[in-house]
């Protein structure tokens, strides 16, 4: 093989490059606008969830709680109705995505020795309706007025069973008998390693990176179409330029433009986003060089196998950004798909590029932890230039 | 220098109705420093005959060399010293006519002070040194072909194949292209030249005519005026279209072709010079001139079609 002619390909695809407004824009801006756009958007932490109380108490108790739940960044109380009919109207006009229901005898229980007395055969009663069109924010939701609701009744059975003996007909053995009901049969602590705030951003821009730089794999797709297209390939066949000096020449320029978004990604994430970098910057950016590569060679080969321009295009937009989005592991774990999805998953190098960005970002991973995906970059990034080498004739038809 | 033996490719899928003979069992050799001709009209084949031999399609069957080189098995060899201008404008629309002129070169190993030299000759050549910096899609059609040929010439290859050259081309600058053409010729290169265009045939050292994937003959242009069996006489008269239709009756005249304001009428010798004269007056054709004319390949090439149409009907029907 023949550098030079690696070089005047690759100098010539540069041109190509920089000339076309089009491939330029997807190339140099696209991935970073993609990562900052798609951040922000996907991360925003769920707050404010219109939520709507039916409250049958009617006390001075019920209201208490009520502006409890209010005072939480999750939810947000939109309105109170008094009977079924007045919800429902609200959920399904979607002004409502909850719908807090206190019961009748709410605060007589929570405030009389015989209320006291009767929650050992039955608890204080919340219902509540959440709209399931849209789990995330709706579940979310629940999870927090649930909490606020348990602590609320936690706290005030607390003040009744510990306020002083003149304020209150409760006998000695009535009190030490609810004590026991009080104490919390298990003590809980959470610690949240890698994400102590358990911050959706610092999740999401590392794996929008490894997504993000399947945009240069795009737009490799088409490099042969296009030769085809404007009827240089036929001159370009008819030189003795060996063909594996035309592939590599053609891949050389966006492979420096990949490794450059990398670089121009890791800045974004860490001055803008603020995402901690916990592995070894060196090590992270071999392996980003090694995911570039695996994509690429998918672009390559697409290119080769596919003669139009729309074809490609289309193709591999259905190869590389909608797994990119929706198999990657970005928002949905890869372990919980069905075997044969998890099967599929192998030869999309993004899936790999996820785990590596997300365990070099935020667990500081070693290459030991990662040497399966390491081994399958490497196995596409391979076979797929040679099968591009093998398959690619120097023929028009 | 080049020889094909019975050289075919088909198109589609074998023993489907639509699978297409582009080229059928071409058998052809062209010496070395011809500049040979292959005429046809669009669909005859030439285009296809000009891949093959450049190496970037592969014959059905048959084969060719070039140089002794096989176009299959050594293609890469033989694309070392052959120049091949495609049909369609085969360099890059969005670079300049420099940055094209130097790919062809790197790809082609012209470097250094060579380079230099061999731009500046071929600028010279084709007149192209005030678009250096113009991207050749800004390049006016013949310009292009130019551009194309240049390319074609960087290596000073040993043959040069070129594909319609001329098509989609101002009458000056063909006559242009064809002077460089006759130029590189007197200086020994082989060039194969296709063209749709019979005065260009002409000026070929020998033509091949191209019908239908097959090579109907080939030879140099004054033999195959030979091969014309008689003598063509050309017509000037009020009603071309009535005369056309009344000479087609007559036994004795071979072929009548209308071109322009003229009908050219082929017969047997000059002794029917009368005869039709005498069938023309009968039906009120006023006949401004009549007189024989030296045939042109134009005559030659409708005359052939048209023999080859009527023995290829006359074998449908002896199957049928």
């Amino acid at each position: 093989m023949n550098q030079r002619h690696i070089y005047a390909i690759a100098k010539k695809e540069w041109l190509h490059i920089i000339r076309d407004p089009m491939t330029i824009f997807l190339l140099a801006i696209g991935p970073v606008l993609m990562l900052l756009l798609i951040s922000y958007a996907m991360a925003t932490d769920i707050t404010d969830v219109p939520t709507v109380i039916y409250d049958q108490d009617q006390s001075d108790l019920s209201a208490n709680l009520v502006t409890q739940l209010d005072a939480s960044d999750v939810l947000n109380v939109t309105d109170h109705v008094n009977n079924t009919t007045g919800y429902e109207d609200q959920l399904e006009q979607r002004k409502a995505r909850l719908v807090v229901i206190i019961e009748d005898g709410f605060s007589d229980q929570l405030t009389t020795t015989q209320g006291l007395e009767s929650i050992a055969t039955s608890a204080p009663r919340f219902s509540f309706v959440i709209d399931g069109t849209d789990p995330l924010s709706a579940e979310t939701a629940l999870e927090t007025a649930v909490n606020i609701s348990g602590q609320f009744v936690r706290n005030q059975l607390n003040t009744l069973v510990e306020q002083p003996q003149t304020e209150t007909a409760m006998l000695p053995e009535q009190r030490q008998r609810l004590r026991q009901q009080l104490r919390a049969p298990v003590d809980i602590h959470t610690t949240n390693r890698f994400n102590p705030d358990l911050k959706a951003i610092w999740d999401l821009v590392p794996a929008m990176i490894a997504v993000a730089l399947v945009l240069p794999g795009m737009s490799i797709s088409t490099v042969i179409a296009r030769e085809r297209s404007q009827g240089t390939l036929e001159t370009l066949v008819a030189t003795p330029i060996s063909k594996h000096a035309i592939l590599m020449g053609k891949a050389f320029p966006y492979v420096l433009i990949a490794l450059l978004n990398v670089v121009l990604m890791y800045i974004v994430a860490r001055a803008v986003f603020g995402v901690p970098f916990r592995g070894n910057l060196l090590v992270y950016f071999a392996l980003s060089g090694l995911y570039v590569l695996a994509t690429l060679a998918i672009g390559l080969l697409f290119s080769i196998l596919i003669k139009s321009i729309e074809a490609a295009l289309w193709a591999s937009m259905m190869f590389f950004l909608f797994p990119g989005m929706l198999l990657s592991g970005m928002f949905f774990p890869v372990d919980v798909f069905p075997f044969i999805v998890k099967l599929e998953t192998l030869e999309l190098p993004v899936v790999s590029g996820v785990l590596i960005n997300r365990g070099m970002f935020l667990q500081g991973v070693s290459v030991k932890d990662l040497w399966w995906n390491i081994l399958l970059l490497l196995i596409i990034a391979v076979e797929g230039f040679e099968i591009a080498g093998r398959l690619f004739k120097k023929r028009i038809a | 220098m080049i020889q094909t033996h019975r050289l075919s490719r088909t198109f589609g899928k074998r023993l489907r109705r639509n699978q297409i003979t582009a080229v059928d069992s071409l058998s052809l050799t062209i010496p070395q420093g011809e500049l040979f001709g292959l005429v046809g009209p669009d669909g005859a084949g030439k285009t296809t005959t000009l891949r093959m031999l450049a190496g970037i399609l592969k014959p059905t069957t048959g084969n060719a060399t070039i140089s002794d080189h096989d176009i299959v098995d050594e293609a890469e060899t033989i694309k070392q010293s052959l120049g091949y201008m495609p049909q369609q404008f085969g360099l890059y629309q969005d670079l300049t006519v420099d940055e094209n002129l130097n790919f062809i070169c790197d790809v082609f190993n012209v470097v250094g002070a060579a380079r230099e030299h061999r731009i500046h000759e071929l600028l010279d050549f084709t007149n192209l040194h005030e678009f250096r910096q113009r991207r050749s899609k800004h390049l006016s059609g013949g310009m292009q072909k130019k551009l194309g040929l240049s390319a074609a010439l960087v290596h000073k290859p040993n043959l040069l194949l070129l594909d319609e050259p001329t098509t989609g081309v101002d009458p000056v600058a063909r006559r242009e292209f064809w002077d460089i053409l006759t130029e590189l010729h007197a200086s020994g290169s082989t060039i194969v030249v296709s063209t749709p265009y019979m005065d260009e045939a002409e000026r070929c050292n020998r033509v091949g005519l191209m019908y239908e994937g097959k090579l109907m003959a080939c030879d140099t242009p004054l033999k195959l005026k030979q091969l014309l069996p008689g003598v063509v006489y050309a017509l000037r008269a009020d009603d071309l279209l009535r005369a056309e239709r009344i000479l087609k009756t007559n036994a004795s005249v071979l072929d009548v072709q209308p071109y322009g304001d003229i009908l050219n009428i082929i017969v047997p010798d000059e002794s029917h010079h009368r005869q039709l004269k005498e069938q023309l007056s009968q039906h009120d054709i006023t006949i401004h001139s009549l007189r024989p004319t030296p045939p042109r390949l134009e005559e030659v090439f409708i005359y052939l079609v048209r023999q080859y149409r009527k023995d290829s009907n006359l074998q449908q029907e002896q199957f049928a």
